[in-house]
């Protein structure tokens, strides 16, 4: 069975017709059972992690989360007809920024936090320093003043490190989002901002 | 989550008789099952267990499912209730009685079951898993990783994804399939014995 069938199949976006024929497929092929095992699992393990995101933002902890500093005053959104709007700012959202602290274990010891840097939606120019994406407010919020742009001469795309002042900003960010996502049915930002260094819930 | 055309398609199937499709349901819900029975039962073995009694249940019930609702509804119902009754007879009996005493006519048709499902060996795995598929996840080009993430995570549609990424549905498809199939390079040689 072709798997980019496969993969439509599991996310029901198949036509009916083809839904019969492929599943039939499906069942006939132990290996075809096999990859929609490990699909299934792939989207597990990514919902966990997300999941694992949203327990750290919505529990600061004094180890981890320096406390949200100043809630930022907006207006409330007016109601919006067009579900597009919402999808366009998700997908602002989506590529303004993604980042991940993964606690990755290293042999004999302890796991570790480490941040991973991931890229952004604008690539930068050959042979300039890569640095961490820095997630802005969207939709007309601002940082709060206290808040300075987060140094990053020295931080590489792949740079392994653990920066308690890029958590910070990152869960001011989080936070600023989720107060217009609500006033707005967004899809949350902090889907794609994996902060999962910390201890689970 | 809406009513799945796979879903009705190995429900179809499994009420015809065709009891390896119910695996392919088990495989697709095992973890969410899981999860939402951890919510009532702490205890990670007991929550298996739970898990697992609550997709037997569902399977002798399976006869009898209309599809009056989408079948993860349903199976949700059983799972919270199956949950449910295991704390209120926890609260009566002394820890560690045996919760398997089955109708002998059912007994095969469980032993088959508890193959398909989690044992706590293979969630041993999961963070091992979760860290692989993140990892390969961070290395997939930003128009695949945007793709998966809105299918996954945020459970949008293909046409929404389209709308989203401003590019056709068959790109979304490619898109998804393609994350996939490189997440599935890492994970494949994981699972392997």
């Amino acid at each position: 069975m072709n798997d980019e069938r496969l993969s439509a199949l599991m996310d029901d976006e198949l036509p009916g017709d083809e839904t019969r024929e492929a599943v039939g497929q499906l069942l006939a092929e132990p290996e075809a059972r096999g990859t929609w095992a490990r699909y299934h699992l792939l989207g597990d393990a990514l919902r966990a992690s997300s999941e694992l995101t949203a327990a750290a933002t919505a529990r600061p902890q004094a180890d981890n989360i320096v406390p949200f500093p100043t809630r930022i005053q907006t207006k409330p959104a007016p109601a919006r007809s067009v579900p597009r709007t919402g999808l366009g700012l998700a997908a602002a959202a989506a590529l303004a920024a993604v980042a991940l602290i993964v606690a990755s274990p290293r042999p004999g010891g302890e796991a570790q936090p480490t941040a991973v840097a991931l890229g952004t939606a604008t690539a930068p120019p050959a042979g300039a320093t890569s640095v961490a994406p820095i997630a802005q407010p969207v939709g007309g919020l601002a940082p709060s003043p206290s808040i300075e742009p987060l140094p990053t001469a020295n931080i590489s795309q792949t740079a392994m490190v653990r920066d308690d002042e890029a958590e910070r900003r990152m869960n001011v960010y989080l936070y600023d989002f989720n107060d217009k996502r609500a006033q707005q049915s967004v899809p949350g930002m902090h889907s794609y901002v994996h902060i999962v260094g910390f201890e689970r819930p | 989550m809406g009513d799945s055309m796979t879903d009705t398609e190995l429900v179809a199937r499994v009420q015809h008789g065709d009891k390896s499709a119910f695996d392919l349901l088990v495989l697709k819900y095992q973890h969410r099952i899981v999860k939402l029975v951890g919510r009532y039962v702490r205890e990670p073995a007991d929550a298996l267990d739970v898990a697992q009694d609550a997709f037997i249940k569902a399977y002798r019930a399976l006869p009898n499912f209309r599809g009056e609702s989408a079948f993860y509804t349903w199976l949700y119902r059983i799972a919270i209730n199956t949950a449910k009754n295991h704390l209120v007879a926890a609260s009566r009996r002394p820890s560690d009685v045996d919760l398997g005493s089955n109708e002998d006519g059912e007994q095969f048709e469980i032993e088959d079951m508890q193959s398909t499902l989690e044992t706590p060996e293979r969630l041993l795995l999961t963070e091992e898993i979760r860290l692989t598929v993140i990892d390969a996840i961070s290395k997939l080009p930003d128009d695949l990783r945007t793709a998966i993430m809105l299918r996954e995570v945020d459970g949008l549609s293909y046409e929404e994804i389209a709308t989203v990424m401003d590019c056709p549905i068959g790109t979304v498809r490619s898109r998804i399939f393609r994350a996939r199939e490189a997440v599935d390079l890492r994970l494949k040689p994981l699972l392997e014995d």
